[in-house]
């Protein structure tokens, strides 16, 4: 089956915004003006004020003079990239694969997403109804190639459905703007008697490119489809995902967990296939009003138990707030890790089992305790104390490294060290009493220095004398003096406790 | 006076009775765990550490609170076996790890899970100490009501996991239901006379309550090779902690 695609047009996308946000303005005649060159130019018009002859492109003063009654906006002017990028969001709900399509459109890969809705017509007339209720003035079309439904949407008001190979025939007798070329371009084509796309689809290439330069040829030859188009999708898709709409919108925890089930069982056999298990996935709801809640869940090692995982969710399907109903739920894979037969298998050796289901546990903990982090400590080639241990959130990772072991380090640590004052008599040496918690540490014994420097290319950090120091009541601690002793501003700090 | 075969069968009555207690490690073999290891282990009945139960910890100061931690690893060390994951649940990011290695701990075994209550501490301890492929779960938690350590001291039961409940600070020390509890406070280390430096770490480590067992107290020393009582300097001085900072 060929590709299709459709493209949605937003005649009056700002105004239609901006009268979404102001519902006291709908139906008036208004327009939005942005500054340009010292005066106001017009950039959007509702659709009323279009009809009395205003067009984006005049200047206010010009405006005013047709419609004296027309209100002007300056303020608050929404951006058309965002709200493009925003209602390419929204257009995920149809297609996985939504563009936007600046300045004024979407562009939606339809192919094998229409017969969910009994055909190409009843989905147009869906989605043009949707936004129609949300305000939103459109027009749609769908065509073999991103560039003849852009074409057909523009082009051919009376036809908005190209069927399948239509557009070799239709395509030729538009004007050659539809080709997508700016309007110098086009004028340029028009000057020269070239008014429509078959007074040039058939010149050599090599002249056009002479003459033209390259953009009139690719865009020949992506709308007729010998070249592909790649578009750039809003939410590039997941690897996997899988989709629920429910009949009826939904409200209870037990039909969530229903769907959940279903979803994760049909994601489950597709990553099994594939030999892949699962890492983070990310459940969405999307709600009757137009809104999406999400659920995001990471395993601590590749898996694809759907009980596990199921359990996982379950702990937290009461954080969903359902509103009115939930309409669709989606899956994905976010991230997923491959995972082979032979593993599973293996996990029934003593060692392995361990492993898992500590997996297992920290799985849990990291569902029911999102913020909480869970982590282990491996070693790394540093001196400094602070980067020489790594954290990680893996099980099963491996230290790189061997520790260390005969370098005294304490069991507590402060991070960041806490800056203490301190009696030093005699010069590199350690101190005899220091004040800390607001009690002074007469020091009995000591031993050191440890000189820890700082990497050069971590930045120009002085280094550290560790003393090892234990007070009168034996409670030993670990101090530093930052930099030499003859500096200025010598600071010392006590950055942890030894056992 | 009882003869010979009265009192064996006087002390299997006992241990039926202590099994009953859930004193489940009698079940096992005795651990091999050197003189001291074993000294404080007769405080405990079958001249056993309890393993698959609750201990707890309290620590008054700071000071005491990284001793603890550190005599917990002794005690890791010493009563259980090695190779599985430890679960260690914080509410503070203190623990270096490094510092385990001296206490015969592989670092990258223990497994640390902040959180930010007792309540959430409680939750992952209770999970963790259902979780029968960890060998213990250390958390730190500031209050510990009855019904909350009962509910620990169960599921360690269950599983066959050890926990260690550090309180620090806590407001009250009221009953709870673990096997023991434990106050370790830090002690002067011993020197050889006429060297600086210091030497082993020491503690004064107080066994409180011990479900069936005698109350002791000891002065221990850790070194190297293990827990040595701490009372008398050592006839081998501590020239291995002394090797270890000159390099």
């Amino acid at each position: 089956m060929g590709k299709r695609f459709m493209s949605v047009l937003f005649p009056h996308l700002q105004a239609d915004i901006y009268s979404r946000r102001h519902p006291q303005l709908r139906g008036t005649l208004f327009a939005l003006a942005v500054p340009d060159q010292n005066r106001m130019r017009i950039c959007s018009v509702s659709p009323g004020a279009q009809k009395e002859g205003i067009r984006p492109g005049m200047v206010v003063a010009d405006a005013r003079t047709l419609i004296p009654a027309l209100q002007v906006f300056t303020d608050d002017v929404p951006d058309i990239v965002q709200s493009l990028q925003q209602l390419a969001i929204w257009a995920l709900r149809f297609t996985p694969v939504a563009a936007a399509d600046a300045p004024d459109g979407l562009i939606l890969d339809i192919s094998g997403c229409t017969h969910l809705w009994q055909g190409e017509r009843p989905y147009a007339d869906c989605i043009k109804q949707r936004l129609n209720q949300a305000g939103f003035t459109t027009c749609t079309g769908i065509g073999d190639t991103p560039g003849a439904a852009w074409a057909v949407v523009r082009f051919l008001p009376q036809c908005d459905i190209l069927e399948p190979g239509m557009h070799h025939h239709i395509l030729p007798s538009l004007p050659v703007a539809a080709l997508r070329l700016d309007n110098q371009l086009a004028e340029r084509f028009s000057k020269l008697g070239m008014y429509r796309i078959q007074d040039i689809l058939h010149l050599p290439r090599q002249s056009l490119r002479r003459r033209f330069g390259s953009v009139p040829g690719d865009r020949l030859d992506r709308v007729f489809g010998i070249q592909a188009e790649q578009i750039t999708p809003a939410v590039s898709p997941p690897e996997y995902t899988e989709r629920l709409p429910c009949p009826e919108p939904v409200r209870t925890a037990v039909a969530v967990t229903a769907a959940l089930e279903t979803l994760l069982t049909q994601l489950c056999n597709h990553l099994s296939r594939a030999g892949k298990g699962l890492r983070h996935c990310i459940l969405q709801v999307h709600r009757t009003d137009s809104e999406t809640r999400k659920l995001e869940l990471r395993t601590a090692r590749a898996t694809r138990q759907v009980q596990h995982l199921l359990h996982l969710f379950s702990l937290r399907i009461d954080q969903i707030d359902p509103g009115l109903g939930i309409e669709l739920f989606t899956l994905e894979a976010a991230l997923t890790e491959p995972l082979l037969p032979e593993q599973e298998i293996l996990w029934a050796q003593q060692e392995q089992q361990h492993t898992r289901q500590t997996a297992l546990l920290l799985d849990k903990i990291r569902a029911y305790l999102p913020q909480a982090s869970v982590y282990r400590q491996l070693p790394k080639e540093h001196h400094w104390p602070d980067r020489s241990v790594e954290n990680v959130p893996d099980v099963m990772q491996q230290p790189s490294t061997q520790w260390r072991e005969d370098l005294p380090r304490p069991v507590h640590i402060f991070n960041p060290a806490r800056e203490i004052s301190v009696m030093v008599p005699i010069p590199d040496y350690p101190p005899v009493q220091f004040n800390y918690e607001s009690r002074i540490h007469r020091i009995i014994k000591a031993d050191g220095p440890e000189r820890i420097e700082a990497e050069w290319w971590t930045g120009i950090i002085p280094h550290r004398d560790y003393y090892c120091v234990e007070d009168e009541q034996g409670q030993r601690y670990w101090l530093y003096r930052e930099g030499h002793y003859n500096d200025e501003h010598t600071k010392w700090f006590l950055h942890g406790l030894f056992a | 006076m009882y003869s010979g075969g009265d009192m064996d069968k006087v002390r299997e009555l006992q241990e039926a009775v202590l099994l009953l207690q859930s004193h489940s490690t009698l079940r096992e073999p005795a651990t091999v765990a050197g003189s001291t290891g074993n000294m404080i282990a007769r405080a405990f009945p079958g001249n056993r550490f309890p393993t698959s139960c609750m201990h707890e910890f309290i620590s008054p100061a700071a000071g005491s609170a990284a001793a603890t931690d550190a005599f917990i690893g002794g005690l890791l060390h010493t009563f259980l076996p090695p190779g599985n994951f430890y679960l260690w649940v914080q509410q503070r990011n203190l623990v270096f790890t490094p510092a385990f290695t001296q206490f015969g701990i592989q670092p990258d075994k223990l497994i640390f899970v902040t959180v930010r209550n007792d309540r959430e501490a409680l939750w992952v301890m209770e999970e963790g100490l259902k979780c029968a492929s960890l060998t213990a779960v250390i958390g730190e938690v500031r209050e510990l009501g009855f019904t909350e350590s009962r509910r620990l001291q169960l599921a360690a039961e269950k599983a066959g996991v050890t926990g260690f409940v550090h309180r620090h600070c806590p407001r009250t020390t009221n009953v709870t239901a673990s096997v023991s509890r434990w106050q370790i406070t830090p002690l002067p280390s011993f020197t050889e006379k006429g060297f600086p430096g210091l030497g082993f770490p020491r503690w004064n480590a107080q066994l409180l309550k011990a479900r069936n067992g005698k109350p002791c107290h000891w002065d221990l020393e850790w070194t190297p090779g293990g827990f040595r009582s701490g009372s008398v300097p050592a006839a081998q001085p501590s020239v291995h902690w002394r090797k270890q900072q000159t390099g």
